[in-house]
C-alpha cells in the first residue's frame, strides 16, 4: 500500500485483529479479559496465547516479550493514529474552544459553518451590526439550525483593545481565527485576553504581500513588498513570530464565491449580464488566480491542529491559473452566455479618477499553492468555471449582488476606443427594472 | 487468516508475529509521515518501489535543437548513480565533436561511459549488449522513434521517452500546462505515446519545456545577452509580459535519473520543467543587470510586422504565448526537487558567453533590422550589422550622449525621438506640427529626405 493514511487499510487491521480478540476471548476465559477489547487487553491476550493454560506467574519467554513489545508498538501506533493523522484532522481533532474574530460577511460564514459541524464551540466577536446566524444559500434548513444553535457571540469592537482584552479574558479560548485584522496593533489584545489557554492562533493575511516579481509565482519564501497596501498584514505576522505563539499565516490570492463582497466575479457578471464588452486593460494576458471560498475555508480547518502548520505561511488559492481574458470567458461560461466581447485599453491614456476600471491588479499576480497541498493534506475542490458557476447560481444568478453596475469607466474606455459610433446597448434599459432584491438582500 | 485458525496454536503464534511485523512496517510508514523528521534508514514504503540497483541504460542522443545537451548531463548524473551508461549518438561524428555538446562527452568517458555513434532508426547500428533502461532522447515522431520501439520492445525494463510540453495545445484561459491538458492534434509526440502503450512496453515520457545550461547545441538565453551586450534594442512580441519556463539542464537530468528502479513512474507523464516562470521582459531585465547595462526593449506586434505566425515569431527564440507548466506531478511522485533559479543563473551563463568570446563575434541582426524598420525606428548604420560591431560606439555610450545632449539648446522635456529611443533618425523639419493632436506631419517624400533616414511614424504616442 503505498498510502499509509489509506483507511480501508487500517480498517482493515483493526477489523481483523478484532476478530481475532473476539475469538481468543473464550480461549483465554481465564484470564477473564473484559470487553471491550482495549489495547492492553489485546497485550494480555497475545503473551497470553503463548503461555495459555500456563501459570500466570511465569516470566514471559523472549518470544512472548517480543511479542509484547510488537503489540505496545501497535497500541503506539494507534494512538498516533488517532491523535494527529493530518489527513482527517479536523475530524480527529479533539473539539476545541474556538475565537472568530468577525465571521458575519464572508469567509467566515463558511468557514465557522465547517467548524461548528466538525464539532468545535466557535464564538464569533463582532460589533453585532449583522446577525450572527442568518442563512445563506449553501444552507439546508437543518443544518442552519444547528447551526444558529450551537454559534456563540462575543459583542464587541476589536478596536477597542481593553475591551477586547476583558472581554476575552477567563473565557478560555484555545484557538483564534483571526479573519479581520488589519493592523499588527489589533492582533495584540486578542494575544494578551487568550495567553494563558491560547493552543494556536490562525491569522488571515494576503497575498498582496508579495514583492512584485518576474518570477512567477509568488511562494511562501519570497520577498515580501514593504510598501505594499497590505503592510498592516505583514506586520501582524512579523508580531505573531515574534511573540512566540504557535501561528500560522494563511495568503489568499484573490477569493470568490457567493456572497463575495468584494466585486470580483461579480464586475465581470454584471457586465456579461448587460450585453456590455468587458474592456481589460493592457493585453489581457496577465496572468492571475482565483481561489473558491470554500476551498479557503476548508483550508483554514485543516491548519487546525496540525503540527505541520506551526509557525508557518501558506498560499491558498486556486490550483491552476488564469489570464484575465480568460476570467471573462469563464464567467460567460458560468453564466451561460455567449462568449464576450473584449476591449484592450491603455490604462495609461485615461484618468479614471477614483473609480476602479477593473477589479485587478494589472500585473501577474499568482501564487504556489503546493506546499498547502503537501502539508496540510488539503486540495481545492473546485476549478475555475465550476466554482463560478457555484458563484453564480447561489449569488448573482438569483439576482443578489453587493455593488450596483457602475459602467462610467467603460464608457469612457469605450468611447475613446470605439469613438462615438459606441452607443450602450439596449440591454441598458433591460438592466433598468432591477429584480426588487437587488441592492443586496444579504445585508 | 480464519482458515489458519482451524491450526494449532502454533501457527497462531506465527500468524501473531506476521501481524506484528506487519504492523510494525505499517508502523514505520506511519510513524515517518507523523513525525516528519528523516528516519535513518528509508522508509519500507520507498524500499518497496525503488530498487537500489546498477542499471546498464542506453541513451540515443539526438544531434542538434534545445534537447542535445540533456544526454550529456543525464549521463553524467546517472554515471554518479553507479549505473553504466551508453550514449548512442545520432549524426555524424567528425563533424558534431567540434562542437558542444557533443565535444564534452571526453568527460564522460573518463567516468566509465561508452560512446557510440549510430543511426536510431537504423537498430543494426545500436550498441551491442543488452540494456534495463532505454532513453529517446531523439525521436520527434512514430516515424523516428518506431523502429528503436519496436528493437527494445521485449527487452527493457523501462523505456523512457523524452517528449515536448510543445504538445499541449495553447489554453488562453488557464495557460499553465498541467500533466493530462489537451495536446496539439498534429504534434508527432502524441502518436509516439500511443504507440507505446499499445504495445505494452513499460514507458515514461517527459515533457520538457525550454533549457537552458552551459554547452548546449541551442540558444535560449543567449539571444538576449547577444542584442543588450551589444546595446541593440531587443524586439520582444508585444506585450512581453508572456511567461516562459526555462530550466535548467541539471534540473532536467536529475528528473530523468530518478527513472531506473522507480516502477511508480511506468505509464506516467510528466512535465520537466522549473517551479517558476519568467516573463520576456524579466528575461531582458535579468540579462541586462547581469551584464550592467540596461535593455532597451522594444515591443512590437509580429504579425503588424509580418513575421508572425501561429504563435510564434520570425527570429524570436521563443512562443509567443505563455509557455509554462508544472511539474506539481513529478515533485509529489519522484521526490524531485529543482535546484537552479534562473535568476541567480544568469550572472554565471553571461559569464560563459562571454568567456566563449561571443561578445566579438558577429551576429546576424537581419530579422532584428527588418522590425524596426517596419516600426520605423531602424538602428544606424543597418550594414553594419553585416559587418563588425567592433568599435562602432552607439549613441548609447555615455560619452557620445553627453556631446548630443549638451550641444543642442536645452529642449522641452517631451521627446518623440528620446521616448521612442530612437537612436539616430533625421525628423522631419515640420515635426512640431504633428504634436498636441494636430494633423499628423506627413513623411517627406523619397526627394527631400536623405536616403538612409525616416520619419517618425504617425501613430508614435501609440508606442509609448
Amino acid at each position: 500500500m503505498d498510502k499509509t493514511t489509506n483507511p480501508s487499510a487500517i480498517a482493515w487491521h483493526n477489523n481483523n485483529l478484532i476478530h481475532l480478540s473476539q475469538f481468543l476471548a473464550p480461549v483465554l476465559g481465564a484470564y477473564g479479559s473484559a470487553a471491550p477489547v482495549g489495547s492492553q487487553d489485546l497485550d494480555k491476550m497475545q503473551v497470553a496465547s503463548r503461555q495459555n493454560v500456563r501459570s500466570t506467574a511465569v516470566r514471559p519467554k523472549a518470544a512472548a516479550r517480543r511479542v509484547q513489545v510488537i503489540s505496545a508498538r501497535y497500541s503506539n501506533w494507534r494512538d498516533q493514529l488517532a491523535n494527529s493523522s493530518p489527513s482527517s484532522s479536523s475530524s480527529s481533532v479533539e473539539p476545541k474552544k474556538i475565537l472568530m474574530m468577525g465571521g458575519t460577511r464572508f469567509i467566515g460564514l463558511y468557514l465557522a459553518r465547517q467548524l461548528v459541524e466538525a464539532g468545535h464551540e466557535v464564538t464569533l466577536f463582532t460589533r453585532g451590526k449583522k446577525k450572527v446566524a442568518y442563512e445563506i444559500p449553501d444552507d439546508t434548513p437543518s443544518s442552519f439550525a444547528s447551526f444558529s444553535r450551537s454559534i456563540k457571540h462575543i459583542q464587541g469592537d476589536r478596536m477597542d483593545f481593553p475591551e477586547v482584552e476583558r472581554k476575552l479574558a477567563r473565557e478560555g479560548f484555545q484557538v483564534v481565527y483571526d479573519i479581520n485584522g488589519r493592523e499588527a496593533v489589533e492582533v495584540e489584545p486578542v494575544l494578551k485576553g487568550t495567553k494563558s489557554t491560547l493552543e494556536q492562533y490562525i491569522y488571515c493575511s494576503s497575498a498582496g504581500v508579495y514583492l512584485k516579481n518576474d518570477m512567477m509565482p509568488h511562494r511562501e519564501e519570497d520577498a515580501v513588498d514593504p510598501k505594499s497596501r497590505h503592510k498592516g498584514k505583514l506586520d501582524t505576522e512579523e508580531l505573531l513570530r515574534k511573540s512566540g505563539v504557535n501561528f500560522t499565516s494563511i495568503r489568499p490570492v484573490y477569493i470568490y464565491g457567493p456572497l463575495n463582497y468584494n466585486p470580483v466575479e461579480e464586475w465581470f457578471f454584471h457586465r456579461l449580464k448587460a450585453g456590455r464588452p468587458i474592456p481589460v486593460p493592457g493585453s489581457g494576458q496577465q496572468v492571475t488566480q482565483l481561489g473558491h471560498v470554500k476551498d479557503l475555508a476548508t483550508a483554514f480547518v485543516q491548519v487546525l491542529g496540525n503540527k505541520k502548520a506551526a509557525r508557518q505561511i501558506y498560499n491558498i488559492s486556486g490550483e491552476r491559473f488564469v489570464t484575465f481574458d480568460g476570467i471573462a470567458k469563464a464567467c460567460a461560461k458560468a453564466m451561460g452566455a455567449p462568449e464576450p466581447e473584449i476591449i484592450h485599453y491603455n490604462a495609461k491614456e485615461f484618468d479614471f479618477g477614483k473609480d476602479k476600471p477593473f477589479p485587478m491588479r494589472d500585473q501577474h499576480f499568482f501564487a504556489s499553492v503546493d506546499k498547502a497541498m503537501a502539508d496540510l493534506d488539503w486540495q481545492p475542490e473546485f476549478g475555475l468555471v465550476g466554482g463560478l458557476t457555484d458563484s453564480y447560481n447561489k449569488d448573482f444568478g438569483r439576482g443578489t449582488f453587493r455593488k450596483e453596475a457602475n459602467f462610467k469607466c467603460d464608457d469612457l474606455i469605450l468611447e475613446k476606443i470605439k469613438g462615438s459610433a459606441f452607443s450602450a446597448p439596449k440591454a441598458s434599459a433591460a438592466a433598468a427594472p432591477a429584480p426588487a432584491m437587488s441592492r443586496a438582500s444579504w445585508r | 487468516i480464519f482458515l489458519i485458525i482451524s491450526g494449532t496454536k502454533r501457527h497462531l503464534v506465527i500468524l501473531f508475529r506476521l501481524c506484528g511485523v506487519l504492523i510494525i512496517m505499517q508502523a514505520q510508514l506511519k510513524a515517518n509521515r507523523v513525525s516528519g523528521a528523516r528516519r535513518a534508514f528509508a522508509p519500507a514504503g520507498r524500499r518497496l518501489s525503488v530498487k537500489v540497483m546498477n542499471a546498464t541504460v542506453l541513451i540515443s542522443n539526438t544531434k542538434g535543437g534545445g534537447h542535445a545537451f540533456i544526454g550529456l548531463y543525464l549521463a553524467k548524473e546517472l554515471l554518479k548513480k553507479g549505473h553504466k551508461v551508453t550514449i548512442m549518438n545520432d549524426g555524424d561524428e567528425s563533424k558534431l565533436t567540434k562542437k558542444t555538446p557533443f565535444s564534452k562527452y571526453s568527460e564522460l568517458v573518463r567516468e566509465g561511459a561508452t560512446i557510440a555513434w549510430g543511426d536510431p532508426t537504423k537498430p543494426s547500428t545500436y550498441p551491442r549488449g543488452s540494456f534495463d533502461v532505454v532513453y529517446d532522447n531523439n525521436g520527434k515522431d512514430l516515424a523516428s522513434c518506431q523502429p528503436m520501439i519496436d528493437h527494445f520492445k521485449h527487452k527493457v525494463d523501462h523505456y523512457v521517452f523524452v517528449s515536448s510540453a510543445g504538445a499541449y495545445k495553447a489554453d488562453s484561459i488557464e495557460p499553465m500546462h498541467v500533466e493530462g491538458d489537451a495536446r496539439k492534434s498534429t504534434a508527432g509526440h502524441v502518436e509516439v505515446e500511443a504507440y507505446l502503450e499499445k504495445v505494452r512496453i513499460p514507458f515514461t515520457v517527459f515533457q520538457p519545456l525550454y533549457i537552458y545550461g552551459p554547452n548546449t547545441a541551442k540558444d535560449c538565453e543567449q539571444w538576449f545577452v547577444d542584442r543588450i551586450i551589444r546595446d541593440r534594442p531587443v524586439p520582444i512580441p508585444a506585450p512581453g509580459i508572456q511567461l516562459t519556463s526555462l530550466t535548467h539542464v541539471e534540473d532536467v537530468a536529475s528528473m530523468l535519473a530518478l527513472v531506473p528502479g522507480n516502477r511508480k513512474a511506468i505509464g506516467q507523464l510528466y512535465n520537466v520543467c522549473s517551479d517558476r516562470c519568467i516573463s520576456f521582459v524579466g528575461i531582458c531585465k535579468s540579462v541586462a543587470k547581469a551584464l550592467g547595462k540596461e535593455a532597451n526593449i522594444v515591443l512590437y506586434s509580429p504579425e503588424k510586422v509580418g513575421t508572425g505566425k501561429s504563435g510564434k515569431a520570425e527570429g524570436f527564440p521563443f512562443r509567443t504565448v505563455h509557455f509554462f507548466a508544472s511539474s506539481d506531478k513529478a515533485k509529489r511522485e519522484l521526490g524531485w526537487k529543482p535546484k537552479h533559479d534562473f535568476q541567480k543563473d544568469v550572472a554565471a551563463l553571461v559569464a560563459d558567453y562571454k568567456a566563449q568570446g561571443r561578445d566579438k563575434k558577429e551576429v546576424d541582426f537581419s530579422i532584428d533590422d527588418k522590425i524596426l524598420v517596419a516600426l520605423g525606428t531602424p538602428v544606424k548604420a543597418a550594414a553594419a550589422s553585416n559587418g563588425t560591431t567592433n568599435g562602432f560606439s552607439r549613441v548609447s555610450s555615455p560619452a557620445q550622449a553627453e556631446s548630443t545632449t549638451s550641444s543642442a539648446p536645452r529642449r522641452p522635456s517631451f521627446s518623440p525621438r528620446r521616448d521612442l529611443k530612437i537612436q539616430r533618425t533625421v525628423l522631419p523639419t515640420n515635426w512640431r506640427d504633428s504634436v498636441d493632436g494636430g494633423e499628423a506631419v506627413p513623411a517627406s517624400t523619397a526627394a527631400s529626405r536623405p536616403a538612409r533616414s525616416s520619419s517618425v511614424p504617425k501613430d508614435w504616442r501609440s508606442a509609448l
